[in-house]
């Protein structure tokens, strides 16, 4: 019955196909239900684990198709018949679903050969599919190395895994095109290679399907993180701090060039990389000493870790800013959280001021407020919602 | 043999997805070693996606059908990508997992970690306050000691 019935077909908003359509839904519904023993299921749960097809897929759509009726049926005593129509299409096509699932066999997730589109070269849902498997791939990386990823890293790993939610959502979006989503999952691609780039020292990206501009950005990415990573453990080397800002400026410049893409702002995108340049010049001058000072030292020293950058930890001034913004998310009336803890970030660097100037009756002023107002935040915290 | 209608070959890719999501389900349910929260979220989105393909082409809207599987398909390529991957670590690694979405657990060991970052660096300056008011009573004494000499 159901496999006759043509999905393409328009159909006229009358109350003849209305109830022509309501009729053909609840013989169909009766037909599933007898052909796939819909009860059986309920009484004989171990025999339908073991009877090798979806009847649970397919109880779940007959069940579906049941509550589609009712709607439609309703639709038509409320002489709706256009939303009748709808109902029962979508009633229609729920047996139809049932009836595929329990002519189909079961398959272990192993032995599946998943439904794969084929996507179009340099598409956006290619895009999304490459950062997928750039996500996968650090996955992967870290897991094997047992690399214990530094809170900034991971917050920008959380980040691309965020990017790729907005993507595809932005995606599916009804009535829009799919810029905005290429856009998010490009950028995403960039931040995986700049993560990526810290724990395995390599491109992420078979380059060939990849804009020009996007070329160059994940070539950004890559060089500052494999090329001057190094740069921060190397043996003889004595301007860590100096080279880790310059890094962290270098990072801030690849933020400010992806931004001014998603806005496609060439001529920024273009400064923030020109910037970014200059910058690793004047990092090129002390990897050059770096090299020097590894050939010296190979003997004595252990070799390069690769990763050191990757375990350095936030300051606490940055683990109280990002306290603002959890506090936010998760409180469930964060306002007087948020004072508390804005209180604490403005009067903790006063008092390490009055400590430094020895004005000692000024530091304990300080030194209790920034406790009592310690000890309200535990409070606060308490009540987060995690 | 007749082509089969557009609308049909969308009917056959939302059974498809539909039972590759629940592939995914039960080899999630199985692996006892580890719950992913990605891989639980993404499900749901997979599910809710498929939901919306079956709307879309209720409408006609072939088009937005095929957008909304291809958003299930995503997500059920992810989700089976990380159990893929948090298998190979089971099976050949230390159960040392690495999740991606910031796990209720995580939030909770982070504010406590925190916190104690903090009440130590108060310490730490009630430590240079105590020492310096030390240090002033000191010398407090000892220009009494001069002042009674």
């Amino acid at each position: 019955m159901i496999d006759t019935f043509d999905f393409d077909k328009p159909l006229k908003q009358t109350q003849q196909v209305a109830e022509e359509l309501l009729a053909l839904l609840s013989n169909s519904i009766a037909e599933e239900s007898i052909n796939s023993n819909e009860n059986y299921s309920s009484d004989h749960s171990s025999d339908h684990e073991s009877d090798g097809v979806h009847r649970h897929l397919s109880h779940l759509r007959l069940a579906k198709a049941r509550r589609a009726y009712q709607k439609a049926k309703h639709s038509v005593t409320e002489d709706d018949y256009e939303e009748a129509i709808e109902h029962c299409r979508r009633g229609l096509l729920h047996v139809d679903l049932a009836k595929k699932h329990f002519n189909s066999n079961k398959t272990e997730l192993s032995q599946i050969t998943a439904p794969a589109p084929q996507f179009a070269e340099g598409s956006c849902e290619e895009s999304i599919q490459a950062l997928i498997e750039a996500i996968t791939k650090i996955k992967l990386v870290v897991e094997y190395k047992k690399i214990n990823l530094n809170r900034r890293l991971q917050e920008r790993l959380l980040a691309v895994v965020q990017s790729l939610q907005d993507a595809i959502e932005s995606y599916g979006q009804p009535g829009t095109s799919n810029r905005k989503a290429t856009k998010l999952a490009e950028c995403g691609q960039v931040w995986a290679q700049y993560i990526y780039g810290h724990l395995n020292n390599d491109e992420l990206y078979v380059q060939k399907h990849q804009n020009k501009t996007l070329r160059s950005l994940s070539s950004f990415a890559w060089q500052i993180t494999t090329k001057f990573s190094s740069l921060t453990t190397a043996p003889g080397l004595n301007q860590i701090n100096q080279i880790r800002s310059q890094m962290h400026s270098l990072e801030s410049s690849l933020e400010s060039a992806l931004t001014a893409y998603m806005k496609d702002n060439t001529n920024d995108l273009e400064k923030f990389l020109r910037l970014g340049l200059i910058e690793s010049q004047a990092l090129m001058q002390y990897e050059v000493r770096a090299e020097r000072s590894v050939q010296v030292s190979t003997e004595d020293q252990p070799p390069v870790n690769f990763n050191l950058l990757a375990n350095e930890s936030t300051s606490l001034r940055e683990d109280l800013a990002r306290m603002a913004t959890l506090l936010k998310k998760y409180h469930p009336d964060a306002s007087k959280a948020q004072s508390t803890l804005e209180k604490l970030r403005q009067t903790l660097p006063q008092m390490k001021r009055a400590l430094k100037d020895e004005e000692w009756q000024q530091a304990a002023r300080l030194l209790d407020m920034c406790e009592s107002n310690t000890a309200l935040l535990k409070t606060e915290i308490a009540k987060l919602d995690i | 043999m007749p082509k089969p209608s557009e609308s049909r070959l969308l009917i056959e890719r939302i059974a498809a997805l539909e039972q590759f999501v629940s592939a995914i389900k039960e080899a999630q349910a199985a692996a006892d070693y580890h719950r992913s929260e990605v891989v639980d979220l993404s499900i749901i989105n997979a599910e809710s996606a498929i939901s919306e393909a079956v709307k879309s082409l209720a409408q006609y809207d072939r088009l937005q059908t095929n957008k909304s599987l291809n958003v299930a398909w995503f997500y059920a390529k992810f989700a089976q990508d990380i159990l893929a991957a948090e298998a190979t670590e089971h099976i050949l690694g230390q159960d040392t997992f690495l999740d991606l979405v910031e796990t209720q657990k995580h939030l909770h060991d982070w504010f406590q970690h925190t916190m104690e970052r903090l009440e130590k660096r108060l310490l730490s300056y009630e430590g240079e306050l105590l020492d310096a008011n030390q240090d002033e009573n000191r010398d407090e004494n000892e220009d009494e000691k001069e002042e009674a000499k």
